[in-house]
């Protein structure tokens, strides 16, 4: 039984593992609040993703450079608290570029300070010693982040409202329930659902084509 | 000593899924019969569409489980064949089609399918329709006028019973057009006379749980007879809400469905007196005007844990019956 396609296509793919594979939204089910509840159209979805990466990937940095001699519960409370600071600079650049969209986040803006997406990273970081790694890691689960509310945002936007990015579309049959929470929450469980069968799917194939490969070899 | 080696089941009841579901749908022929009667053969077509819809819905479900498509699984057709009976004849094709994809989709395949979902489906995608499209939901057309197949309603739509109480008026509609269902409200809820019948049968064919139902009617009728909602005697709260919405239709065909309700005796009572309660507090205080199907949702979620209380509290009674022995 042969798997190194299936090693090398994880291999290869690793780098963008937070976006799909290791998404900490669709994967891990982490920070959903801000999806699920502010992420009911496009615009909603970038604001608070763009709120995401500054919350994330600056605690992160922080994190991997914080020295060994300080304990790690002092270390990720001291790094929670700093993400407050980087989410109120994050304000003045996000009213800038969309202050529409960011009124309409309301409390869900700053609750993006307490992340478990943050908390958890910051864990994986802390001591680390990579600042590099950190930045990347934060960048690369950002824009994961991203992709999830964006397609979360996009799905509500198109099918409550009939509009993209407030361009109407043609569609004529609405349903009012995805702008709430409850669809938020349904639709976010289709795409994770859907992106862990894709992946899965792709494995299965490269898996099913290693073995046939093998299969004739062997016959040869 | 001879062994004989036999493949399962050893103990054989006449009931099977397929008795259980052929009675559940043999149950729900003469409501359609008495819409079909009242609104024309735009019923049918609505119950076609959603059966099926239901139908492709439950068997992609299964398909993306990976299970096996069983011929004798009639479960998406009683979905389909009682969601459209708890809304209007006038709904449009799109809202039963939405509230079918929703039930089965949502409510039935990603917890595990036929028996293992913890949610009634048809309450579910009748609930989900209601939150999208309340208005469509609650305007029902006059009975006796026969609607047009296609989606374009021109008859005025009218209010129910329920509506004019939930403003805290007295409803004028008649006793006996009541009990005939010539009156507007929800196609298959309102004929409470084949209703009845109905229900005997499912009674009869042990189907339907005379403690489950019974609980639900006596806290029902109890809640409308000491609490009526409007400026009328008790007695004509208990017939109004008795009679309007899908009170009586929950109480027959969701609340005794057997994968979503309760298995022991006392937990029967707890859940249908319970749900019957909070049946009276969602009319009373909710938003909409009907809320039996959220008050059924919500006493679903509660199944598991009634069901464990009891049996423990059951297995006492028992054991202190042993001992006293």
């Amino acid at each position: 039984m042969k798997t190194s396609r299936v090693r090398n296509f994880r291999k290869k793919t690793a780098v963008f593992d937070g976006i799909f594979s290791k998404n900490i939204v669709l994967t891990y089910g982490l920070s959903i609040t801000g999806i699920v509840a502010a992420a009911i159209n496009v615009r909603n979805a970038i604001v608070i993703s763009m709120a995401m990466f500054f919350a994330l990937a600056p605690i992160l940095i922080i994190a991997s450079i914080i020295p060994k001699k300080v304990p790690k519960t002092l270390g990720i409370a001291f790094v929670s608290s700093l993400s407050m600071f980087f989410i109120y600079l994050s304000s003045f650049v996000i009213k800038n570029i969309d202050s529409t969209a960011f009124e309409s986040l309301g409390i869900y803006f700053p609750l993006m300070t307490v992340t478990s997406a943050g908390i958890i990273k910051a864990n994986q970081h802390l001591h680390s010693g990579k600042p590099g790694f950190a930045l990347a890691d934060g960048i690369i689960n950002s824009l994961g982040y991203f992709f999830a509310a964006f397609i979360v945002g996009t799905v509500r936007e198109i099918f409550s409202n009939g509009t993209f990015m407030g361009i109407s579309v043609a569609i004529t049959f609405k349903i009012p329930a995805l702008k709430m929470t409850f669809g938020g929450f349904i639709v976010l469980a289709f795409l994770a659902a859907g992106c862990r069968a894709f992946g899965r799917e792709i494995k299965r194939i490269l898996f099913k084509i290693d073995n046939k490969i093998n299969k004739n070899e062997n016959a040869v | 000593m001879k062994f004989e080696l036999t493949a399962p089941p050893h103990i054989r009841v006449p009931d099977s899924n397929g008795t259980i579901m052929r009675d559940t749908i043999i149950a729900l022929i003469p409501l359609y019969c008495l819409a079909c009667f009242f609104y024309g053969t735009r019923v049918l077509v609505l119950a076609m569409i959603s059966v099926l819809v239901s139908t492709v819905c439950d068997i992609t479900g299964v398909l993306i489980s990976g299970k096996k498509i069983s011929l004798s699984d009639f479960s998406p057709v009683i979905t389909g064949l009682i969601i459209p009976l708890l809304m209007p004849a006038s709904v449009s094709y799109g809202i039963v089609v939405a509230a079918d994809i929703f039930a089965i989709l949502v409510a039935k395949q990603p917890f595990g399918g036929l028996g293992q979902n913890i949610f009634n489906p048809a309450a579910a995608g009748v609930a989900f329709a209601t939150i999208c499209w309340w208005k469509e939901i609650f305007s029902y057309p006059a009975p006796g006028i026969k609607l047009a197949i296609d989606s374009v309603i021109t008859p005025e739509l009218m209010t129910s019973p329920t509506f004019v109480m939930k403003l805290n008026g007295t409803p004028q509609n008649d006793y006996m057009d009541m009990l005939l269902g010539n009156f507007a409200g929800p196609m298959g809820a309102t004929g409470t006379l084949v209703l009845i019948s109905c229900f005997i049968y499912l009674v009869v064919r042990k189907i339907a749980s005379l403690k489950i139902s019974g609980a639900y009617f006596v806290v029902t009728i109890l809640m409308a007879f000491l609490f009526p909602r409007a400026d009328m005697t008790s007695l004509q709260s208990v017939c109004y809400e008795f009679m309007s919405g899908s009170l009586l239709f929950g109480a027959i065909f969701l609340l005794n469905d057997p994968v979503t309700s309760p298995q022991r005796d006392l937990s029967r009572i707890i859940y249908g007196a319970f749900t019957g309660l909070v049946v009276m507090l969602f009319r009373r205080f909710g938003k909409f005007e009907d809320g039996v199907v959220f008050a059924i949702l919500f006493s679903n979620s509660f199944v598991w844990t009634v069901d464990m209380a009891c049996e423990k509290v059951q297995r006492k009674l028992r054991l202190n019956a042993n001992e006293n022995k």
